[in-house]
């Protein structure tokens, strides 16, 4: 059936128009000679001409006024002053997760010092800053009913791995990925650039290769002890509150 | 291009005012939408999907900074509610299609293929491709959607959903093969483009 020797996989971003000219040329001029690639690109075309578009969707009755009653009630996360009352409370949440990632995650570092055993020590800097706080121990208690994370963090890390959703970023051992905390004052302008993978109740979750040029920084404000190996992935998670 | 009107919403929306975010949620709800009936399939999910979605873009917006285009990462919040849900609920175990791992996929076909009349209405086409877009897997049938549906570029897919973009590439590539020979045991679906080809080019 594939008896053409032509790169098939061309063909796709040739009829995306994701290739350059000097690229596209070579694909053009072997579409005018080969019946069965040019077979390929009009049934593709043919799909597309009949591809349902948006406007075909019919919502769902009150679909923009039910998604608004949800936001009125979803509180905006943003960065406050002084967030030491509730920090106290998702560092507790988040020790945990550092807990049973580290036991549940062989992480792949080498050397003495794993970089994952970072996170724990940011959370006691943190705790002290908190134990400075009268006031947290007030309020902890109260903010304690409030659903802590791990499940959450957890399923996002297996959805990824089911789904293949991240599978740029996670190597052939998933599982190898080191967990980094920190709060949205503490990093600033460090994660503008950055997509957040995902976003949870009170923190949001980055996903980094240990190559990207964030990652050196976290190193240079003292969030990782190294630049971990290529084939880790790093797990920020940045306290919104 | 820059759409100053959307990045008045975006401004607005982000320090908390909520008649902006409806607007941005006006403009957008059926692009979403669209995305995640194709990824759920069913109605109630695709819905429940994007109401975890708009909420949660809300939520996330003051740490949007407006690197990514605002659609682009919206999708990919739909998409993680979309992928979330399926995983969640393994509501639909059979549209999930088969693992990525195998570098040959099979493809489950129907025994019994619709057959459409050649003269086959526009809406039967539809209908086909939407029936061929549930037999893949989510990650093909993501990728399509976004390409054929929302019109994205390979850049901006890959932004959207946090692949590389010889990751892109390849799904676009294995998922319209899939896709290609899902309607070419499904009946007549090509027969009629070929025709109309050469009812347009004549012979060459
Ligand atoms: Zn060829």
């Amino acid at each position: 059936m594939n008896t053409c020797a032509f790169d098939a996989t061309l063909l796709d971003p040739f009829l995306d128009g994701a290739l350059s000219p000097a690229d596209a040329e070579p694909g053009q001029a072997h579409l005018d000679s080969c019946p069965e690639c040019q077979s390929y690109v009009d049934d593709i075309l043919a799909m597309r001409e009949y591809f349902p578009d948006d406007e075909d969707v019919e919502l769902p009755e009150n679909f923009a006024a039910n998604i608004m009653a949800e936001v009125a009630k979803a509180p905006q996360s943003r960065p406050r002053k002084q967030p030491w009352g509730k920090l106290a409370v998702a560092a507790a949440c988040l020790a945990l997760i550092v807990v049973l990632q580290h036991v549940n995650l062989p992480f792949a570092m080498g050397g003495s010092k794993s970089a994952a055993s970072i996170a724990p020590a940011a959370f006691l800097s943190d705790a002290a800053a908190v134990a400075e706080s009268e006031e947290s121990a007030v309020e902890a208690p109260a903010e304690a009913s409030e659903p802590c994370f791990p499940v959450t963090a957890d399923s996002s890390l297996e959805a990824l791995r089911e789904y293949g959703a991240g599978e740029n970023l996670l190597s052939e051992e998933p599982d190898e990925a080191i967990l980094v905390t920190a709060t949205e004052a503490e990093l600033g302008d460090l994660i503008v650039d950055e997509v957040p993978s995902d976003i949870y109740p009170g923190y949001t979750c980055y996903l980094l290769n240990s190559n990207e040029p964030i990652v050196a920084k976290l190193v240079e404000r003292g969030f990782l002890q190294e630049v971990p190996d290529v084939d880790c992935i790093i797990r920020l998670e940045v306290l919104s509150e | 291009m820059i759409d100053l009107q959307e990045q008045k919403w975006i401004s607005a929306a982000k320090s908390g005012d909520q008649e902006a975010f409806s607007q941005l949620v006006l403009r957008y709800q059926k692009k979403v939408y669209a995305l995640a009936l194709r990824m759920c399939r069913h109605p109630e999910d695709a819905e429940e999907a994007a109401q975890e979605a708009f909420p949660s873009a809300w939520q996330g917006l003051p740490f949007f900074r407006g690197e990514a285009a605002f659609s682009t990462w919206l999708y990919r919040l739909t998409s993680n509610s979309c992928l979330d849900l399926l995983r969640r609920e393994n509501r639909h175990s059979a549209a999930t299609g088969p693992s990525l791992d195998d570098d040959e996929l099979s493809l489950d076909l129907p025994d019994t293929a619709p057959t459409p009349e050649t003269a086959a209405e526009q809406s039967e086409l539809r209908d086909m491709i939407e029936n061929g877009l549930q037999s893949l897997s989510p990650e093909y049938r993501e990728v399509l959607v976004l390409r054929e549906i929302h019109q994205l570029s390979y850049d901006e897919i890959a932004e959207s959903l946090s692949l590389d973009l010889g990751t892109v590439k390849s799904r676009i590539s294995r998922g319209r093969r899939q896709l290609r020979e899902y309607l070419q045991k499904s009946g007549n679906f090509f027969p009629s483009a070929t025709s109309k080809r050469m009812e347009k080019e004549g012979c060459k």
